[in-house]
């Protein structure tokens, strides 16, 4: 499931509140505005050494902070003028301004969708030199999700990627992104809402594939596990211990 | 397989199917470069078999022209000893031919009492013209009469041609003279 060579590097990876690294020894740090992208000139003194002893590095950003949007194309564009069709379209939609924007995109069921990921290329280059300066390479900036839909092999074509009050929901067919989607969890009281939020989401029920569930808040493992055990009639299934990647980034980083 | 890496130095992606194809490109390289050198050294050795075989060819040509020159040489000594064998054989078959027994009685007829032959030879054959024999005779005559007078006899007689006095010695009273003639027994021969 993990087979890439990114993440035999030391692992940047943020969630809506916090960030973690998987340096020896792993470190975890509380985002004071969470949401936002990081900025690590600021983190500097925040940080163990550990954080800045390595030459390589992968960031993993939350699909939140990537703006991940559909573009319909509403006739073929060409290779060369797609990306400068697809700022176009996101004119009106980014916080920043679309000239500003590096993007990544790829087709999302037939041709005629892509999804784009954004980000703004300021901040990239910023932190890009930053790690330079500091002796590292950052060769890999992008979210989980984007490393699923690049690299790994995963047995399973539904992929859920919890965060604490988001989700995304990944779906292929065929080696193909037939479905993707960033949502809020259904909550009350602080927890999730699952009865409302499994046929909202996934009409497909049991006919479906199991669906596997990577968290990347501890905090919800609790609900995950509880759901897993009192609906054990369920057609969704859960990822075992072994192959949940958020404990495997989690006891990396020294927090299990 | 979409990118989806934001960073602008991303890490070097070692695709399998890439490394396996550099890979082949490099098995393929050094089999080439292995083959290239078997080749050369292939080219190398031929180099120096034809060049040993050039050297065999040249010791094979200056064999042959040896022993064609030391066969010319042999057949030619062997056509100088038959020439000279076929002179020699021809030679004795003429010297049968000539008639001695007549030669012998022709000529007693005409040696007077003073006179007496000590040797005799023939020149070897009679000619084919006329059937003549040069002959050559060595003799004793007790006085210069006698020998003028055989001398004579040979030349009034009809068979002898020629007649010469090639020399003469004096050995106290006995004359030796030469005298060569030829013979002609077809004129005279007969008696």
């Amino acid at each position: 499931m993990l087979k890439t060579r990114i993440l035999k590097n030391p692992l940047w990876v943020q969630t809506e509140s916090h960030l973690y690294g998987t340096h020896s020894g792993g470190w975890s740090h509380q985002l004071e505005s969470p949401g936002t992208l990081p900025q690590f000139g600021e983190l500097i003194e925040k940080l163990p050494a550990s954080a800045w002893e390595s030459s390589k590095a992968a960031l993993f950003l939350p699909e939140i902070a990537c703006f991940p949007l559909k573009v319909e194309m509403a006739h073929k564009v060409g290779l060369r003028e797609r990306e400068n069709y697809i700022k176009w379209n996101l004119k009106k939609r980014l916080p920043f301004p679309s000239e500003d924007a590096l993007i990544r995109y790829l087709p999302l069921g037939d041709s005629s969708t892509w999804l784009v990921f954004s980000l703004p290329g300021s901040w990239v280059e910023e932190a890009h030199a930053f790690f330079k300066q500091k002796g590292i390479q950052l060769g890999y900036i992008g979210t989980i999700s984007g490393l699923f839909l690049e690299r790994l092999k995963v047995k399973s074509s539904r992929i859920l990627l919890a965060y604490r009050h988001f989700y995304t929901f990944i779906q292929r067919e065929a080696g193909r992104l037939t479905h993707f989607s960033l949502r809020r969890f259904p909550e009350e009281g602080g927890q999730i809402l699952f009865p409302e939020f499994f046929p909202q989401d996934f009409p497909e029920g049991g006919n479906a594939d199991p669906l596997q569930v990577i968290s990347f808040c501890s905090d919800r493992n609790v609900e995950w596990s509880m759901f897993r055990d009192q609906d054990v009639s369920s057609p969704w299934k859960l990822m075992e211990a072994e192959e949940n990647l958020a404990r495997f980034l989690v006891t990396l980083a020294g927090r299990a | 397989m979409a990118d989806l890496n934001f960073s602008p130095k991303p890490f070097v992606r070692r695709d399998p199917v890439q490394t396996l194809v550099v890979l082949a490109h490099v098995l393929l390289l050094v089999a080439f470069l292995g083959s290239a050198y078997y080749l050369y050294t292939l080219h190398v050795e031929q180099r120096e078999q034809l060049n040993v075989v050039d050297q065999l060819k040249d010791r094979r040509q200056s064999l042959q022209d040896d022993f064609e020159r030391v066969s010319f040489d042999l057949q030619d000594l062997d056509l100088r000893t038959y020439d000279r064998e076929i002179r020699f054989y021809a030679q004795i078959q003429q010297e049968l031919q000539i008639p001695w027994v007549t030669l012998m009685d022709v000529l007693a007829d005409q040696l007077p009492d003073g006179v007496r032959i000590q040797f005799f030879s023939s020149g070897g054959s009679i000619s084919s013209s006329g059937g003549e024999a040069a002959m050559q005779i060595l003799a004793e005559a007790r006085s210069k009469k006698d020998q003028l007078t055989f001398l004579e006899a040979l030349r009034n007689h009809e068979a002898f041609h020629n007649i010469l006095l090639l020399s003469e010695t004096y050995e106290g009273p006995t004359l030796l003279f030469e005298t060569a003639f030829t013979f002609e027994p077809a004129t005279g021969g007969g008696r």
